[in-house]
């Protein structure tokens, strides 16, 4: 088990850079994951911590050694594939030996291994198998089998999940957690779902563009996002948002939208006038609040996913989805009052996206 | 769609026709092969022996030194596809994995090679090898094919191993596997129809080469099958029977290679169509 520093990292491909200095610390036994959209970087910053892509520049330590210059081979760490990556031509058993034939493990030792691996993984009955008699989630099963036998120092997934239909992924985010709080070794977790980063990590990193947003557990990141970016990309449906000035009327603020009044709670330093960007989560707006501190709007959608509502509406500055647990009475057309949770409100900078301080 | 009986007539008919066309020259080497020497330029010619005799093979294997042509044949055309496979999976393997400086234009000077016709190398490789000794030899010639069949072999290797995903080279690395144990034992194994079909093809060229045998042997202890069959063109009269049945005894080789193996060869080289 083992710490994985990552120190002022960046990496170019020729003369184009992709990663623009990534500093992430990851302390030992946690379960990182590294999220953001497509080409944002993840999987090439997964890749140089094992090895199998040059540093341009920076540093990557494991377990306290800088590894710039060790090989993948010699770094003690094991990878899961998007595509698995097992060895076509060698069994089930074989594939999940192989790293340890390799390093001359006694059979019996690797015998016990395996099978012990494949106790854990549900896989004892396929040990037999090629892999192209496996279904994708049991191919899945293989690749993480092939992980722990090696009992590595580091365990690196790159999107092992993409592949698998949706209810799997589902199961197979569970059998993953699961096998990290058993076996407590240090994990870092590559994928683009949101959901799949909030439900697993201990710690979540979130990327774009080849530079990190915001570091922090997946409650802190959901609750006070640093910028607009981690907070549109976290949260499905996503944060509404609404840019406008912060305003004045007596003694409350709020934010003057383009034909629409936006209630917010008591804000210390706030200047009048300011350009700001105002965001509200789906689930943080009710039917019913305090007078006055509401958002009229017209009911474009109704959407039931069955435990809860949907609701997409029309406002003078824009469209805004609002999630309802049960079934309110709304349809197409109606005209509703929101009434926004007001503590649960953020508002960012204009101009760089930053979040402004915090409601008291 | 569904055809019609006079067009599956025309099929089959068609069929027929180039099934005649193309047994027709193996039937009469056969038959000529064990005919006797008279027989075998009677005229008119006999469709079947009238004497059934094995005197051509008798003659050419015991008296003629076929028995010796035909093991340098052998070891010539081993050799040269052993090594043109040995040197084409690491090439290959260079080729499809690497990007370095000058990657493409070796790969087109490689392609470029198959080109230019054998008759206009002959001569600077005949200067080559009388300066390093190797003229004359069996080990100048393996050296002398594999330079001709290389670049095919490299190309065909190559992209047989680019459909193998380079994850798997990445899996076996962090697996812990150098190189070498990665090429061997994760890519090769992945790549064996396509590398039997190229080793089979390199040996079969090689096999019915007598351009280089022309030009670099002139010891007749070293001759190859088709160096000796040009032999028995004598100056006065051509032993047609012994012809037939040494051509017979050397198209036996290949024969076996494409019933043995005609499952790889089918899928390998269907892989290379489909795959890329
Ligand atoms: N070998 C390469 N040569 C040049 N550019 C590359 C190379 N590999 C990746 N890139 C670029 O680096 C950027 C980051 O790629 P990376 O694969 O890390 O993205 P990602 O975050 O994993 O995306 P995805 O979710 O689609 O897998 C992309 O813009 C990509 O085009
Ligand atoms: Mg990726």
């Amino acid at each position: 088990m083992a710490t994985v520093e990552i120190r002022s990292v960046r990496k170019a491909y020729d003369d184009h850079e992709v990663i623009h200095g990534v500093d992430v610390l990851i302390p030992d036994r946690e379960f990182v994951v590294l999220v953001g959209p497509s080409g944002c970087g993840k999987s090439t910053l997964l890749r140089m911590i094992a090895g199998l892509e040059e540093i341009t520049s920076g540093e990557i330590a494991i377990d306290g050694r800088v590894v710039n210059e060790v090989r993948a081979k010699e770094r003690d760490i094991a990878m899961v594939f998007q595509n698995y990556a097992l060895y076509p031509h060698m069994n089930v058993y074989k594939n999940m030996a192989f790293s340890l034939r390799l390093k001359g493990m006694p059979q019996a030792e690797i015998d016990e291994r395996v099978r012990q691996a494949a106790k854990i993984l549900n896989l004892s009955e396929l040990l037999e198998r090629q892999p192209r008699q496996l279904s994708g989630g049991q191919r899945q099963r293989v690749a993480m089998g092939r992980a722990i036998v090696r009992n590595p120092k580091v365990f690196l997934f790159d999107e092992p999940l993409s592949n698998l239909d949706a209810k799997l992924r589902v199961a197979m985010r569970t059998e993953i957690k699961d096998l990290h709080l058993r076996l407590g070794a240090t994990t870092v977790y590559v994928t683009h779902d949101q959901l799949e980063a909030m439900t697993m990590a201990d710690r979540i990193v979130v990327m774009s563009e080849g530079n990190v947003e915001q570091i922090g557990s997946p409650l802190d990141l959901y609750d006070r996002p640093d910028n607009i970016f981690v907070a549109g990309f976290l949260g499905s449906p996503a944060m509404n948002f609404f840019k406008g000035v912060v305003g004045r009327d007596g003694k409350t603020t709020h934010v003057e939208a383009p034909g629409l009044r936006l209630p917010l709670p008591d804000w210390p330093d706030l200047d009048i006038g300011r350009p700001v960007t105002y965001g509200v989560r789906p689930e943080d707006l009710e039917l019913s609040g305090a007078p006055g501190c509401n958002i009229s709007c017209r009911v474009v959608v109704v959407e039931g996913t069955g435990s809860g509502t949907l609701i997409v509406a029309q406002t003078p500055a824009g469209n805004l989805t609002a999630a309802f647990e049960g079934r309110p009475k709304a349809k197409p057309g109606d005209t509703l009052a929101l009434y926004p949770t007001l503590d649960h409100v953020h508002l960012f900078d204009a101009a760089d996206g930053k979040r402004l301080g915090a409601p008291t | 769609m569904k055809k019609s009986n006079s067009m599956w007539v025309f099929i089959y008919g068609a069929l027929a026709v180039m099934l005649v066309y193309n047994l027709t020259p193996f039937f009469w080497m056969v038959v000529s092969s064990f005919k006797s020497e008279l027989e075998v330029v009677s005229y008119p010619a006999t469709l079947l022996p009238n004497v059934f005799t094995t005197d051509a093979y008798e003659k050419i294997w015991l008296q003629e030194g076929f028995l010796l042509y035909f093991k340098n044949s052998l070891t010539v055309s081993l050799s040269t596809a052993a090594l043109s496979s040995l040197v084409g999976i690491f090439a290959g393997y260079g080729f499809s994995r690497f990007r370095f400086k000058g990657r493409l234009a070796i790969m087109t000077a490689f392609l470029a090679t198959q080109m230019i016709p054998g008759v206009l190398l002959v001569g600077p490789y005949f200067k080559m090898m009388t300066l390093t000794g190797l003229y004359d030899t069996l080990f100048g010639l393996i050296l002398a094919q594999t330079s001709i069949t290389l670049p095919f072999s490299v190309w065909m290797i190559k992209g047989y191993m680019d459909t193998v995903p380079i994850e798997i080279d990445q899996a076996a690395e962090v697996d812990g596997a150098s190189r070498l144990q990665t090429l061997f034992l994760c890519i090769v194994p992945l790549v064996l129809p396509g590398l039997v079909a190229t080793t089979i093809f390199a040996f079969l060229l090689s096999w019915g080469d007598l351009l280089w045998a022309l030009c670099l042997i002139s010891d007749p202890q070293k001759q190859t099958m088709t160096l000796g069959i040009t032999q028995l063109v004598g100056q006065f009269r051509v032993y047609w029977s012994e012809i037939m049945a040494a051509t017979v005894i050397a198209s036996i080789i290949p024969a076996c290679l494409y019933l043995v193996l005609q499952r790889y060869l089918v899928q390998g080289f269907t892989e290379a169509a489909v795959k890329e």
